[in-house]
């Protein structure tokens, strides 16, 4: 009996116990550390993506205000839209003037030369979206002024251009096309030489592609294929020029009398 | 040599006690995350689904023409994952039209996103120019 008391005693954990207790607690510990994980994994996916979105939000809402006041840039050069294109994605870029400016010094009106346009970051190398304002009424409406970056990290930004009938992908650019020479059948354009479409459309379509992870680290050059995997997120909006039925029958009055007769239905606006 | 109590384990109903506090734990926690996932993926539609539907509104205004009915259409190649719903109603004022664009998920047909607003035009030019409209072959979006 006294043997057997002693035995009993000191009871500690077998050597299995120990080690089925320790498996089971490495079970526990693994399955909270892939749950903390995928909860980092998923905070660093929706993070940056909410504020692409923003960022997106935001510059549509710059880009649709300048566009709803936009006004003929010069007599020459009156709305310009070109189809471009930069690193495979679309680049397109405008240049219009806009009376969507608040003076900021003297001798300043409500009134800026404007373009959009995309362009490389030379520290990063991701396209971004710059918007050049010029309130100084220069020799050259194409250049000059102040440029700032209203959108990062951009996969492709598209203009296109609503003359009443159709959309257009480009407009009031020298080179003719299939559509273009098409919009001079309809009637909407005037006999400029070239058969441009001209005076101001009367709304355009944007379109932002937005890389929708920008923080990501950057890839390798021999291996781009992953990197261009994940789609893009894409916002389109249409803005309408709220001034171009001015503009249209301002300049219809000096206009041959067949742009009349045609009936251009931004003359018809009420 | 009856000693059930000194080397009695857990019983079953604190063993499943502690399975369903473990179990309660790691829903909650993995709830978190897809609701977390979801939610961002609903403010991308619904962001996406704003701008257009406003988009939509805008065309209208540059159209010529406002016929009272219901057109519906895709969101381009652009937004494969979108449908667009449209619906032009008169109301009692002559000229005035009451619109309402929906943005719906394609594959689901869920609606996203309503936007509703009232547009006046001309009455007296509006019927002319509604039926110069269909002439043309114009007025529907693309």
């Amino acid at each position: 009996m006294k043997f057997r008391i002693k035995t009993r005693l000191p009871s500690g954990f077998t050597l299995i116990e120990v080690v089925i207790a320790s498996a089971l607690m490495a079970l526990v510990l693994v399955s909270a550390y892939a749950c903390l994980s995928a909860g980092y994994a998923s905070q660093k996916i929706i993070e940056p993506r909410a504020e692409v979105i923003q960022n997106a939000r935001v510059a549509m809402a710059l880009m649709a205000a300048d566009l709803r006041g936009a006004c003929v840039l010069s007599t020459e050069t009156e709305f310009v839209g070109m189809t471009r294109t930069l690193d495979e994605a679309r680049a397109d870029n405008l240049d219009f003037a806009t009376h969507n400016y608040s003076p900021q010094k003297p001798h300043e009106g409500d009134y800026c030369q404007e373009s959009f346009y995309v362009d490389k970051d030379a520290t990063t190398g991701h396209l971004s979206l710059y918007r050049r304002r010029n309130p100084i009424i220069a020799m050259d409406p194409l250049s000059g002024g102040s440029r700032e970056e209203i959108a990062q990290s951009l996969r492709g930004l598209k203009f296109e251009y609503y003359d009443g009938v159709e959309w257009y992908d480009s407009w009031g650019e020298t080179k003719t096309s299939g559509r273009e020479t098409a919009a001079v059948k309809v009637g909407i354009n005037g006999s400029k030489s070239g058969g441009n479409l001209s005076g101001l459309p009367a709304a355009v379509r944007i379109t932002l592609y937005l890389d929708a992870n920008p923080n990501r680290k950057p890839v390798k050059t021999d291996a781009p294929a992953p990197e261009r995997s994940e789609p893009p997120l894409v916002f389109q909006t249409v803005a309408r020029l709220n001034l171009a039925p001015a503009a249209a029958t301002t300049a219809s009055s000096g206009a041959s009398p067949g742009v009349e007769a045609a009936g251009s239905p931004i003359d018809n606006k009420p | 040599m009856s000693l059930p109590q000194a080397n009695a384990g857990f019983s079953l109903v604190e063993v499943m006690i502690a399975v369903l506090i473990l179990g309660v734990a790691i829903v909650g926690l993995t709830q978190g995350f897809t609701t977390a996932l979801a939610s961002s993926k609903e403010s991308e539609l619904q962001a996406t689904a704003a701008l257009f539907a406003a988009g939509q509104i805008e065309t209208l205004r540059a159209e010529t023409g406002l016929t009272d009915e219901s057109t519906d259409g895709d969101c381009g190649e652009d937004l494969p994952h979108y449908r667009w719903r449209q619906t032009i109603a008169p109301t009692d004022i002559a000229g005035l039209h009451k619109v309402s664009v929906a943005v719906e998920q394609k594959q689901s047909g869920e609606l996203i996103f309503e936007l509703k607003t009232l547009l006046f035009e001309k009455p007296a030019a509006a019927k002319a120019k509604s039926t110069k409209n269909q002439a043309r072959g114009g007025g529907d979006s693309p």
